[in-house]
């Protein structure tokens, strides 16, 4: 590629909110300031969802308990989240940004992708379009942001992570090859440990080790999405910008199941586990819907049906109720070997109270449960708390992956 | 059969009966109407099975008979016949005759057996009331009964008399509406009914705001109504209606009391940048002070202050603003009254100047 | 017609009535057996006598009264018959027959409001097992919560496709086919000539039967003729042309009861009732020739072929299919 200091074919720019959650309360609480700052979920929360830089420098880090952050940190500042106020100043953000560069993929609440390309020469070059993006955010919201800039997203993404607070980076796509070469694999956004083990297989452990393995191994494991890392690892990452995401269209679960499955007892097990990962994905995005389609995959093909729920819901049990009845219509015994249930039209669960909600007691006690099991369940795992019915069988890996990516879904908080 | 009528007599009895004939072909003699004619009177009929209408004219028969014809198609033959010309019908075969000067139709008709009317009703309760007394208590309430809800009891408007007192309660479940009014009935005993929507939009439709008296009977399957000639009766919707006084509060301890017009209007306002699908705003109590804020998808935002008489802690609490808007819109008084207990809790509208309604609105969590 | 029942269905009826009698009749009943045996006929004559004002002494209705008059037209406020309807705005010439969610819905607001007449209030849903799956389940609430003096009665021949969970808020009652006497006895009293071979090849059936009258059985020749070509040392082939006029339910169906007949022949020495009695030494002949696996696999290339029925093909090379293999059995 001709060094051109001017204009790149590709330019990407990751904007990273600086400690997003802690620094926006640092803003509106200015006796915050200099203090080592946890946000948990609620006073209650015993987990630290992010933390300010004064806390990181104790070695305080997202994910961390509560009381061992407090005994690396004794001064710690807990602070109550506060979600809505964190989406409006993100949305804010966007905006801002999206007035510079239309292009713009919202990857979190705090992370945006912004393609230059278009605009660099608007601008003038890659880095001034970068700057004044940089410049943006701080007159919208008075908060910092790193920026990485780069040819491709996964550089980019690296580029930002390496300077931070405040951070300004940029790596220009003909070096992104020798500046990944000796980063590890596993730091790149997207290489999970399932994924990195079987590169260290094959003794590929820092992303210039990938030239040595022919794409073929990857694309055979993992299909496009190993092509893809290959790519990624070497600076060429190929992933356009997700601009138009849109609101989640539905939310479902499948999984392959045992060739040949005729047994009753073991689809219905199936049934249930999927119609709860989709109850407890519903809820955890407070969403809910009326209309699931179940369905059973046997060697004549997908047999199932759009069930319609009496009203709105997120209740798993409800789902399986009914998703129980669908199968034993449509299903005569033959052979089963993959399994889906998918909410359609997912809405936000009703804010409109009932006067007449048929029990109030008893459907708040419902919801106070379902909070209950949801959130032992995010912190020690999935399905620590589950039907009896479904113990010992959260190893069941997923298949199909989640389809939809709505703005802030993401869990890169 | 054989009578002679007045065009503009027969289009008006026409018109008055035709909204109850069911629109859809389901049954053929459903879109007939029923013509009965006795020596001294005429009545005609028109059903959908859920609600009955039938008029009343007292007349020369030249003959009696029953039959039933098209009753779409005998309106539109009278609309097209001239003002002031007189209109002959009668039976000739298997056919109706309808000839008005020089011009003659013939209709096919069904046999008057095969259609089913309804003549005598289980009756419950009974009592005369003045026809706007009805008419307002519908009025007052009607807007707030539910549509198609799963809870089918609540697709109605439930009507209860009980010591003098007429009351009338719709709710979707969401926001509910009470008015209540005096009549003349003697019964000690309360009687319960629910008419289904058809029923009470169709009522209303021949309801006027004079003080004419009207017979009132409900009946165990039926509610009806006698008006001075013309008979309407709905079936009821088979059902128990909740309990109403359960889910009205009386333990409002934050009361606002505003000007209605211009709470109303600084509704209007801020639901402007509400949310078109969930229609939220928040509603802000402070001292002497309500803040409405709306705010949509495109975060586009309303802000609107009114001022009022409050005194007491600041309350925050969302509300779908349609519900507000239409609770307000119904009455003419010049004040109302608000009684809020938390951000959690339903809030009750009352009208100084009128005392026999309510309107409760259940919150939102914004 | 809405106040007779048949012969045989007397002691449905009076259990029924004695249950009716007894203020016990359920809420929903199922009424269920093989078809042709009048369950439809049945569920109006009870829907008749329910809402009539004046039953006679067996329990049936009078036939005179207002209630049975709007019965008979049609019109009566506080009955509802559904029966399976083709989709909305479907063009196709055969097109799929459902009983769909929006009639299930209608019947439901009409069941949530009070009796018209103020007495029963009765729906009937013929050929029941062709609800679809959300009509299916919106019925269930009005089965789990059915108001008072309401009757549901669901008919079907094919109650296993009915899902347990309306089948088990059912009350069943089966029916059954008369005994041969009983059966021929009413086939005569109805003037059908060949009574018994009609009955024979209705499997029992007399409604069924009833309907094999003089075209039915011409056609029936039509196809013995080329089934039987072989006997007279011909080839079948040259018939399948003919064949494709065959009625729907004649055809297919009958051409498995002859194969039927020919295992028949083949597993008893005697051949214990034939279907196609009066063709007993033809189908001799040809059995004696025929290779007992082939006739089962010939068999299953029928049931196939009735399964595929409705799927457009050619019905010449259907039947030009059919035939091949049976002069190859």
């Amino acid at each position: 590629m001709s060094p051109n200091p001017q204009h790149w074919s590709r330019a990407i720019a990751l904007i990273d909110m600086n400690a997003f959650f802690a620094s926006v309360d640092q803003r509106d609480f200015p006796f915050l300031l200099g203090q080592p700052v946890g946000i948990t979920n609620g006073m209650r929360g015993s987990c630290i969802i992010t933390c300010s830089y004064e806390a990181r420098a104790f070695g305080v880090h997202t994910g961390m308990r509560l009381r061992e952050a407090y005994q690396l940190c004794p001064n710690l500042v807990q602070r109550p989240a506060r979600p809505k106020v964190y989406a409006r100043v993100s949305t804010h953000i966007m905006k801002a940004i999206h007035n510079i560069c239309p292009d713009i993929e919202v990857f979190s609440v705090d992370e945006a992708f912004i393609d230059i390309t278009p605009s660099q020469r608007l601008y003038g070059s890659p880095e001034k379009a970068a700057q004044l993006l940089k410049t943006a955010v701080y007159e919208t919201s008075g908060l910092l942001c790193s920026v990485g800039l780069s040819g491709d997203k996964t550089t980019a993404k690296y580029a930002a992570k390496l300077n931070k607070p405040d951070g300004f980076t940029v790596i220009p796509p003909w070096e992104s090859r020798e500046r990944l070469r000796y980063v590890p694999v596993t730091e790149l956004c997207g290489i999970a440990e399932g994924m990195g083990g079987f590169l260290a297989g094959y003794g590929v452990r820092n992303c210039g080790d990938m030239e040595k393995l022919p794409i073929s191994i990857l694309a055979k494991r993992f299909g496009n999405l190993g092509r893809r890392i290959w790519y990624m690892c070497q600076g060429e990452d190929p992933d356009p910008l997700h601009i138009d995401v849109a609101a989640p269209k539905s939310i479902g679960h499948g999984k392959v199941m045992p060739p040949n499955t005729r047994s009753r007892e073991v689809v219905l097990t199936y049934l249930q586990h999927m119609c709860c990962k989709v109850g407890a994905r519903l809820r955890k995005h407070e969403l809910e819907a009326r209309t699931f389609w179940v369905g059973l995959h046997t060697k004549f093909g997908w047999t199932g049906e759009k069930i319609r729920l009496p009203l709105m819901s997120n209740d798993s049990r409800k789902i399986f109720q009914h998703g129980k009845r669908a199968i034993e219509f449509h299903w005569k015994g033959e052979g089963v070997h993959q399994i889906q249930v998918t909410a359609l039209d997912p809405q936000p669960v009703a804010m409109q109270l009932d006067m007449f909600a048929s029990n109030p007691e008893q459907q708040l006690q419902e919801k106070m449960l379902h909070k209950a099991m949801d959130s032992i369940n995010q912190r020690y795992g999935e399905f620590t708390l589950s039907p009896a019915r479904l113990l010992n069988r959260s190893d069941m890996p997923n298949v199909i992956a989640p389809a939809w990516k709505p703005e802030g879904h993401r869990q890169t908080i | 059969m054989k009578f002679k009528i007045q065009r503009d007599e027969l289009l008006n009895a026409l018109q008055q009966i035709i909204g109850a004939v069911e629109k859809r072909q389901t049954m053929p003699a459903l879109s007939n109407v029923l013509i009965k004619a006795t020596s001294d009177s005429l009545s005609l009929t028109s059903t959908d099975l859920e609600i009955e209408l039938v008029t009343h004219l007292k007349m020369m028969i030249d003959e009696p008979g029953e039959i039933t014809v098209p009753a779409r198609k005998l309106l539109d033959i009278c609309k097209a016949l001239p003002a002031d010309s007189d209109v002959n019908i009668s039976i000739k075969g298997e056919k109706a005759l309808v000839q008005s000067g020089r011009s003659r139709f013939s209709l096919v008709t069904l046999p008057a057996a095969d259609f089913p009317s309804l003549d005598e009703i289980n009756v419950g309760s009974e009592f005369e009331l003045p026809q706007k007394t009805l008419k307002d208590i519908i009025d007052k309430t009607s807007f707030a009964m539910a549509q198609q809800d799963v809870r089918y009891y609540l697709n109605g408007l439930m009507l209860e008399i009980s010591a003098k007192i007429l009351r009338a309660v719709a709710t979707d479940g969401h926001r509910l509406a009470y008015c209540e009014k005096e009549t003349d009935c003697e019964l000690s005993d309360i009687k319960q009914v629910i008419v289904p929507r058809k029923g009470v939009l169709e009522l209303v439709r021949l309801l006027d705001n004079t003080e004419e008296k009207i017979k009132v009977i409900l009946g165990s399957n039926h509610l009806r109504v006698e008006l001075d000639n013309i008979r309407f009766t709905s079936k009821l919707i088979d059902g128990r209606f909740p309990d109403y006084n359960r889910v009205i509060p009386d333990d409002g301890q934050c009361i606002m009391t505003a000007d209605r017009e211009i709470l109303r209007q600084a509704l209007v306002r801020a639901s402007i940048l509400s949310n078109e699908k969930y229609r939220g705003i928040r509603l802000i109590l402070e001292d002497n002070l309500v803040k409405l804020q709306a705010q949509n998808p495109d975060q586009e935002e309303a802000d609107v202050e009114i001022e009022v008489n409050y005194k007491g802690e600041s309350l925050e609490i969302g509300f779908n603003v349609n519900y507000m808007i239409e609770a307000l819109n119904v009455t003419d008084s010049s004040m109302v009254q608000a009684a809020f207990r938390d951000s959690n809790s339903s809030c009750l509208l009352t009208f100084p100047e009128l005392k026999d309604c309510k309107y409760v609105v259940m919150p939102m969590r914004l | 017609m809405n106040n007779m029942i048949y012969s045989w269905q007397k002691q449905q009826w009076d259990q029924l009535l004695h249950m009716q009698q007894a203020k016990r009749l359920p809420h929903a009943l199922l009424l269920y057996g093989p078809q042709g045996t009048g369950k439809r006929v049945f569920a109006r004559s009870l829907a008749g006598s329910l809402l009539c004002q004046q039953t006679v002494e067996d329990g049936s209705a009078c036939g005179q009264c207002s209630q049975c008059r709007l019965v008979a037209a049609g019109t009566h406020p506080d009955l509802s018959v559904l029966v399976p309807t083709p989709p909305k705005d479907s063009r196709s010439k055969k097109p799929v027959l459902h009983i769909r969610i929006d009639a299930i819905r209608e019947l439901g607001s009409k069941l949530a409001t009070t009796s018209q007449m103020q007495g029963y209030r009765v729906a009937i849903i013929e050929t029941a097992d062709r609800l679809v799956m959300q009509a299916a389940n919106a019925l269930l609430k009005r089965l789990e919560e059915p108001g008072a003096d309401t009757l549901i009665i669901l008919v079907t021949s094919n109650p296993h496709r009915l899902p347990i969970t309306a089948r088990s808020r059912c009350q069943s009652i089966r029916f059954n086919s008369p005994g041969k006497a009983e059966a021929l006895a009413w086939l005569g009293s109805q003037g059908i000539k060949k009574a018994e071979l009609a009955l024979n090849l209705a499997h029992g059936a007399p409604l069924v039967a009833a309907r094999y009258e003089d075209e039915y059985l011409q056609n029936r020749e039509l196809l013995s003729n080329a089934l039987l070509a072989a006997t007279r040392g011909e080839s079948s082939l040259s018939y399948a042309q003919k064949l494709t006029g065959l009625p729907k339910d004649g055809g297919l169906a009958w051409l498995l009861d002859w194969t039927g007949d020919l295992v028949r022949l083949k597993h008893g020495e005697q051949g214990e009732g034939l279907v196609n009695e009066d063709f007993r030494e033809s189908l001799q002949k040809l059995a004696k020739k025929a290779d007992v696996t082939r006739i089962f696999a010939f068999y299953d290339l029928v049931c196939r072929t009735i399964r595929q029925e409705g799927i457009a093909l050619n019905p010449q090379l259907l039947w030009e299919n059919l035939l091949i293999s049976w002069d190859n059995l």
